[in-house]
């Protein structure tokens, strides 16, 4: 086999195309240039035969080609996803990952509750302040439990009512959009952000909310006696629990990845 | 023809092409010529991305053959091609009879509808 002409127009083109393939997919980059090679082939024989010199033939068969990088440009925006798309995936996990979290609150809630059995209404819900008792809002919270013995014990019964039904039933309604949601997002593909982006999302939020939760309950116990504490000690476990699945989950799949190689 | 109206449908096109049988690019290209007379002389690297795009959306498939002593890539319609064509096939001619009967002089559109 000879070694090709460098000036023929042809293989200029060839040579320029191979360069501006970089970052391309190897396998794609060989397929546009053999399929490159073979019509530019054909064009500048056609031509030939029509009676057009052969280095002429071979510049006309590139121009009618049209400029690399038109061609490399349309290959790349192939590649990429479409707004459209991306947003579609971006809501399609902010929905599957709001309805983990709102089960994380349900389960909050159920932890809320046996925190309360434990500790008494008020190691979850705190003291109210004296300017919160006003005349209606007493008669509002008596109205919840009549036999209360002081307006701040009706505060603290209806409060930690809240606290534990209104995080569970919030739970319930998480558990019906996962269910549905989880069913309708994995029976397709592309309708949620790659996993380990969604896991990375996952693993960040409710590490946050497990910090910021559990330094809320230290500083209740510092600066309250530990009144109102539990309500952020039944929410820190169930947030750096959900942590520690989305980690595991993340870790495993970034551990299959072929290992990176080392220069 | 200005063909920066046409490119837009250039899969369109390709599909309609491939639905006549397998092809490789080159002469995928040649029959678009011929078929339109001429009219529509894309700038021949195009059509690649175009048929790689259709490729991605398994519309078509592909596979390497020896074609008059060279290797080529030989593109054939999917079934879910056939039916993506017939879709929009009916959705250009719904385009072009809408656009047809703004452009259509007034006279005329009343004598139509008488």
């Amino acid at each position: 086999m000879s070694r090709p002409s460098a000036a023929s127009p042809v293989e200029c083109y060839l040579d320029e195309l191979l360069t501006a393939c970089a970052g391309l997919p190897p396998g794609e980059t060989r397929w546009l240039l053999a399929e490159t090679e073979a019509h530019l082939r054909d064009r500048a024989e056609a031509l030939s035969a029509g009676g057009v010199p052969d280095f002429e033939a071979e510049e006309q068969a590139v121009a009618q080609f049209g400029p690399v990088a038109a061609i490399v440009r349309a290959e790349r925006d192939r590649a990429r996803l479409p707004l459209l798309a991306l947003m579609r995936q971006v809501l399609g996990s902010a929905v599957l990952l709001g309805s983990v979290g709102a089960v994380a609150v349900g389960v909050s809630g159920v932890l809320a509750a046996v925190l309360q059995a434990i500790g008494g209404a008020r190691f979850v819900v705190g003291d109210p302040s004296s300017s919160a008792m006003t005349g209606s809002a007493c008669a509002r919270w008596f109205q919840g439990d009549p036999h209360a013995a002081s307006c701040a014990a009706a505060a603290i019964s209806d409060w930690s009512a809240e606290t534990t039904w209104y995080r569970i039933a919030f739970g319930v309604l998480g558990a019906l959009v996962l269910a549905v949601g989880h069913r309708y997002l994995a029976r397709g593909t592309g309708r949620l952000l790659p996993a380990q982006v969604g896991d990375t999302i996952a693993v960040t939020l409710f590490l946050a909310a497990g910090v910021a939760t559990a330094a809320l309950g230290v500083d209740a116990i510092a600066t309250a006696s530990g009144h109102g504490s539990g309500k952020w000690f039944s929410a820190a476990p169930v947030a750096l629990g959900a942590a520690v699945i989305y980690g595991v989950r993340l870790s495993r799949a970034l551990r299959r990845q072929p290992a990176a190689r080392v220069a | 023809m200005k063909l920066d109206r046409v490119r837009g449908h250039l899969e369109l096109l390709l599909l309609s092409v491939l639905s006549d049988g397998p092809g490789h690019g080159y002469a995928l290209l040649a029959a678009l010529r011929d078929r339109s007379d001429g009219a529509l002389d894309f700038t021949e690297g195009a059509v690649y991305p175009a048929l790689h795009r259709l490729e991605d959306l398994a519309l078509i498939d592909s596979d390497w053959q020896q074609v008059l002593g060279r290797r080529r890539r030989v593109y054939r319609i999917t079934p879910a091609g056939t039916k993506a064509l017939a879709a929009q096939r009916s959705d250009w001619r719904a385009l072009v009879d809408a656009v047809d009967a703004v452009l259509r002089p007034v006279q005329l559109r009343t004598a139509v509808a008488r």
